[in-house]
């Protein structure tokens, strides 16, 4: 977009702010908690939806460019896939529980991620670069393999996958160590910081691989640091909230419509629309018990669930129209 | 490749504009409708959240059912008035912090309990207590140690009048456990009992049931885990010498006909289906490990006498 | 003396499959040089070979006698600029933001993006995006993209690989110009044309290719020999009326 993204990016910036402040009003009851313990609470859901958000829009805009694909997203390269069976296989007990107490999950799922990350980087080298054709078929395998593999512990769990299956239906955790989050938020900026340093490489990269390398971008380097923070953020946001679906499609596509293609801009303002993606869909959870009209789940819906519902319709949406861009 | 449209700044807009409205779409209404029935001023005594729907089940048998002021995600028993706090995999924090419990009482065994949950209980002084009950023996233990760990708000009587509860509770266990006369248990031969027909599930040693099975003495014709999924050609070539179908809430029925529960089971033509050694145990916490321990002994106890009476004397 | 290909070879898989196969020519500043040959000679990939986007297998390629590949990218980015037959822009960016990826490695200048729209009589589409031009459009654009490159700086060299394969006679003779006005700016220009005519006309240099071997090269008229052509496309070449003609097999 030639126009100027600024004014923008500060209106969705106001916008993911707002929502945090619906969130912090919002939660088992309605109004500013009094309480400091619960204020806490909803501090570390509300840091929890924004790292996650970030992280999933950041890795979504890069892979997206990376692959020259606008149907990439952190879920289809397996990367996702690989931190559940890694959650999966420290659940099943692979990893003794005195090794892993409470952080065996999340080492499990950052150890799936990377080695999902591995293999689709060691298996789509071709002549020393990433052929963004191999990684994508690469990664649709990775993930459907590593989903079998799941299903397989799940299975061997028996009765005891509950907790695994929970978890995979995504959650923004209030009961996450704040240590936890604080380090999440850490990374989601540090990522963000990274990606925008390469945001130029990011645009000239849209050329051809031959024009691209011509006007001076270092493809091989580009490639492998995108990737590998791509990788790091999505491991951060499946381990802080589980798999969540679509965040990391749509937010890339809705700030394409928004802020225009060039990726200072789009970085920032996919990030901030990630984030408020989520803080919107972890505060609908928690007001769907205060709406008496409607059948009540038991507990407060997984908000992997509500993405999915929500994001699989749009992202159709999206795609039948093109307005974002380059689907192929 | 396809076109790509530009798009104008007015539909760029319109785009923000949408997302917000929906945004508020999502949050206006339910702003509108008051909070949940917040708790009012915590009564004073023993207010227990139970993260556990068969710990719950022990409690109510302990008389200490109505201490509980917050329930798991999937507790049945309880009024509706009682809030849902969600589950082991999912707790709503917030909502325990709101009950202003003085007991947690979890389910987590060798798990462990969530270290927040851990954490905050530290911080407010709450109680927690944390269970591990797989097997028959789990049920009794978990009853000493409810009796001993419970805070009971400090008062002493409850304590006591707890404790001579469980002791009954206790006894009427033993009671409901206590060995089938060798009469009737020389006359059974080994029982499959299924939780699950599609795909066949049934109890292997060491299940609760199949504990309850054992102690009256029942012989299970499964060896192996505790939970097992089999196929037909299992269940045919273990050669039960009679089923139980475990379906909880069956009415009689299903209880006077219980051939309509088995299935794809009925396909096998079983020999012990042809000679009616097939019953349905109904009890409705059959599968919840705790205070259903006597129901289910009571109801299997029934049947195994009136399988036992269908086979007739032994031969000799 | 610019660019010069040394004994160069290269295959993309079985180094016994050479594309490219012991080729060596120099392309001089001032002047435009034309690589001529039939479909599948190897022309585009020594093109790539001197762009140094392809590392050769045997041999160098010498940018003012020091070693192309040995170049950091960006050192290399000032100096050289490359327009593939089929420009691709893979995000929604309008042509001005193209054009200004040209600047990628060196300082950005609105000026060298101005003036390449203005030589390329693109500024009035200027807000256009890339992905709904036509072909030739696209042509236009990634030239103007390697204009404002090497802007002002007359010791670069242009690579283009077929820039006029869809462009009508009007935009032929525009492209022409801007091209013959970089080489009369110090400019080494090297493309490849499929047009024996527009090579005559155009170039000053020229390079036979066959079968991945550079067989001649020398000035336009003096290597573009009847004689010559016939053994590379297999077909009777004939002069009529200064124009150089097939004339059948």
């Amino acid at each position: 977009m030639s126009g100027r993204p600024l004014p923008r990016i500060i209106l969705l910036a106001a916008l993911m702010a707002a929502l945090a402040i619906v969130r912090l009003v919002v939660g088992y009851s309605i109004g500013w908690p009094a309480d400091r313990l619960v204020l806490e609470l909803r501090l570390v859901s509300v840091f929890g939806a924004i790292s996650v958000g970030v992280c999933l829009s950041v890795s979504g805009v890069m892979l997206q460019s990376l692959l020259r694909n606008a149907l990439a997203s952190p879920y289809i390269l397996g990367l996702a896939a690989g931190a559940a069976l890694g959650v999966g296989l420290v659940q099943l007990g692979v990893v003794p529980r005195s090794v892993a107490s409470w952080i065996g999950e999340p080492v499990g799922a950052v150890a799936g991620s990377s080695l999902a990350l591995l293999l689709v980087y060691r298996l789509s080298l071709r002549r020393g670069l990433i052929d963004p054709m191999s990684m994508l078929l690469v990664g649709v395998m990775i993930s459907v393999v590593a989903s079998a593999l799941l299903m397989l512990v799940q299975f061997m769990m028996g009765r005891d996958a509950d907790q695994l299956l929970r978890w995979m239906m995504g959650r923004i955790a209030p009961e996450a160590p704040p240590a936890l989050v604080i380090a999440g938020c850490v990374t989601a900026l540090a990522g963000l910081a990274i990606s925008l340093r390469w945001s130029r490489a990011l645009d000239a990269a849209a050329l051809s691989d031959d024009e691209a390398a011509s006007v001076g971008v270092n493809l091989a380097s580009l490639r492998i640091g995108m990737f590998l923070t791509a990788g790091v953020l999505t491991a951060v946001s499946v381990l802080l909230a589980g798999p969540i679906g679509f965040v990391g499609l749509i937010a890339p596509h809705l700030a394409r419509m928004i802020v225009g293609s060039r990726h200072a801009a789009l970085l920032v303002g996919a990030a901030l629309i990630g984030a408020a993606l989520l803080l919107a869909a972890d505060t609908a959870v928690q007001l769907i018990p205060h709406i008496p009209s409607i059948p009540q789940p038991r507990g407060l819906l997984p908000i992997g669930i509500l993405t999915s519902a929500i994001g699989g319709p749009v992202f159709i949406y999206l795609l039948r129209h093109r307005q974002s861009g380059w689907i192929e | 490749m396809h076109a790509i449209q530009p798009v104008s700044g007015n539909h760029r807009l319109a785009a923000v504009l949408a997302f917000t409205m929906c945004l508020a779409a999502l949050i206006v209404p339910a702003c509108k409708r008051a909070a949940p029935a917040a708790p009012a001023k915590p009564s004073p005594g023993m207010r227990i959240v139970c993260l556990s729907p068969a710990v719950t089940d022990l409690l109510i048998s302990l008389d200490l059912g109505d201490r509980i002021v917050g329930r798991d995600t999937w507790e049945e028993q309880l009024p509706d008035s009682i809030p849902r706090v969600g589950d082991l995999t999912s707790i709503n924090l917030e909502a325990v912090v709101a009950l202003a419990p003085t007991d947690i009482v979890l389910q987590a065994g060798k798990i462990g309990a969530p270290p927040r949950l851990e954490e905050v209980a530290r911080q407010r002084g709450w109680n927690l207590i944390n269970l591990q009950i797989d097997g028959l023996p789990d049920v009794q233990r978990a009853i000493g140690t409810l009796v001993e760990q419970l805070s009971f708000a400090e008062e002493a009587q409850s304590r006591e009048v707890a404790a001579q509860r469980a002791q009954e509770f206790v006894n009427e266990i033993g009671q409901a456990l206590a060995p089938l006369p060798a009469a009737v248990t020389d006359r059974l031969g080994s029982i499959m009992v299924l939780y699950f027909t599609d795909p066949p599930s049934a109890y292997g040693p060491g299940s609760y049931v199949s504990d309850i099975l054992e102690s009256l003495g029942g012989r299970n014709v499964l060896t192996g885990g505790a939970w097992q999924e089999l196929d037909l050609e299992r269940v045919a070539a273990s050669k039960p010498w009679a089923l139980i179908i475990a379906e909880p809430d069956a009415g009689e029925e299903l209880k006077a006909h219980p051939e309509g529960a088995l299935g794809s089971l009925a396909r096998l033509n079983l020999d012990c289906v042809r000679a009616g050694r097939l019953a349905v145990l109904s009890h409705p916490r059959s599968q919840l490990p705790g205070a259903s321990v006597i129901g289910v002994a009571q109801e299997l106890r029934t049947i195994l006498e009136e399988l036992a009476r269908k086979q007739g004397p032994p031969e000799p | 003396m610019s660019l010069r290909l040394d004994h160069v070879s290269f295959a993309y898989v079985h180094p016994g499959d050479r594309v490219v196969d012991d080729a060596s020519a120099e392309a001089h500043r001032g002047r435009i040089t034309a690589i001529i040959g039939p479909n599948a000679v190897g022309k585009s990939t020594l093109l790539r070979l001197m762009s140094g986007v392809l590392a050769p297998h045997r041999g160098t390629v010498l940018l003012d006698d020091s070693d192309l590949h040995q170049l950091p990218a960006r050192l290399r980015a000032a100096r050289l600029a490359y327009v593939p037959q089929r420009p691709r822009v893979d995000a929604p960016f309008t042509i001005r933001e193209v054009v200004e990826l040209g600047r990628y490695a060196l300082p950005p200048s609105s000026r060298a993006v101005d003036e390449a729209l203005a030589q390329c009589e693109l500024t009035a589409d200027a807000a256009r995006v890339f992905n709904t031009l036509s072909v030739g459009q696209q042509q236009r654009a990634a030239l103007a993209r390697a204009l404002a490159q090497v802007h002002a700086r007359s010791d670069a060299v242009m690579l283009l690989d077929e820039p006029t394969s869809a462009l009508d006679p009007r935009h032929v003779q525009q492209t022409a110009r801007v091209l013959r006005a970089s080489a009369d700016a110090g400019r080494a220009v090297v493309v490849i044309l499929h047009d024996l005519a527009l090579a005559r006309s155009l170039s000053d240099d020229a390079w036979i290719m066959h079968e991945g071997k550079v067989i001649a090269s020398g000035p336009t008229n003096e290597v573009c020999e009847p004689t010559v052509l016939e053994r590379v496309y297999g077909v009777k070449f004939e002069f009529a009326d200064h124009v150089l003609r097939a004339s059948g097999g």
